[in-house]
């Protein structure tokens, strides 16, 4: 979250937590795929998506799993994201590169993002 | 080459004939009538897919080792309504064994795994896995949950046991032994394979 200052967000979205603008703009782009590999950071999000009926999520043991995961499902009509901590990310050079570059696949992914 | 079969002869896999992985792969092609996407892992695996026959449903992966069964996954949840197949190697599936457990737990009904185990890494010069004398793929697999797992025997099994996925109530995963005679290599053009398969998936409109 570049602006977790809150300086350069609509309105609207100053006055959300940002596990909830996260929720939301998920929501509005059609991604309902959600694998994740946990992070603490995360837990909130975690938990309001699972809470969602909207959302199809769950655990993978490896993020690259999960990148081949929302891959296949974007191919089959899907939108997926995968959620991850930073150290997860370091693992995914292989996949980026060999997988979601070379099929030119989007692909978003979440950094850590802190509370105020 | 003496080296070679014995280790694949070494495995722990009983009572399961020795086959050719592109026959086998002949064989599953020929069976599917109904757009049946079939995700084909990285390699040989692939590359019998292609010689079988391109179908507008199939995914050929040139890269990410191990992900042929988490992409097939992918395919499968987003269309519950189609048949899902997903080709993969033992050195590619030991890549990424966690995998099993996650479909286990999602179980989709649509996903038939094919385990292609030679014990090597044919590709590379056909090194042994570190597996390949020891660890058993139907073992690890109904171990992760899978409890739809079992060794093709022979070629008329092998059928049987795609014929019996297509209305099984939870994932299947078939796992068969073979020799190390490749057949060939796929065309490789990554975005057009994504590009055909989206097309045949009816993700994608032609042009």
């Amino acid at each position: 979250m570049a602006a977790a200052d809150g300086q350069n967000l609509p309105q609207a979205f100053q006055e959300k937590a940002w596990h909830e603008v996260v929720l939301q703009t998920l929501k509005r782009n059609e991604i309902r795929l959600v694998p994740y590999v946990p992070d603490r950071v995360l837990t909130t999000l975690i938990k309001n998506i699972h809470a969602d009926p909207f959302f199809t999520t769950f655990p993978t043991a490896r993020e690259e799993e999960a990148v081949g995961i929302v891959s296949g499902a974007w191919m089959g009509g899907m939108r997926g994201a995968v959620l991850m901590q930073t150290s997860g990310f370091a693992t995914l050079a292989n996949v980026l590169a060999s997988l979601v570059a070379l099929i030119l696949s989007p692909l978003l992914t979440g950094g850590k993002a802190f509370e105020k | 080459m003496s080296d070679r079969m014995s280790t694949a002869t070494s495995t722990p896999a009983r009572n399961t004939k020795v086959m050719n992985r592109f026959d086998l792969t002949s064989r599953l092609v020929a069976r599917l009538k109904n757009e049946e996407a079939v995700i084909g892992g990285i390699g040989n695996t692939n590359f019998d897919l292609w010689a079988a026959g391109h179908r507008p449903q199939n995914f050929y992966m040139l890269g990410s080792m191990g992900l042929a069964f988490p992409i097939a996954l992918g395919v499968a949840l987003a269309q519950p309504t189609r048949r899902v197949f997903a080709l993969e190697g033992d050195g590619s599936l030991l890549m990424q064994l966690g995998c099993l457990s996650t479909i286990a737990t999602l179980s989709p009904k649509n996903l038939t795994m094919i385990v292609m185990d030679n014990g090597v890494y044919q590709i590379t010069g056909a090194q042994p896995t570190p597996a390949a004398t020891v660890a058993d793929v139907v073992a690890i697999s109904t171990g992760c949950g899978l409890t739809n797992s079992a060794w093709a025997a022979d070629e008329e099994d092998f059928e049987r046991l795609v014929d019996q996925s297509l209305s099984a109530s939870g994932p299947t995963l078939i796992a068969v032994r073979i020799d190390d005679k490749p057949v060939g290599a796929t065309r490789r053009d990554p975005v057009q394979i994504r590009e055909r398969f989206m097309l045949g998936l009816g993700v994608r409109q032609a042009l």
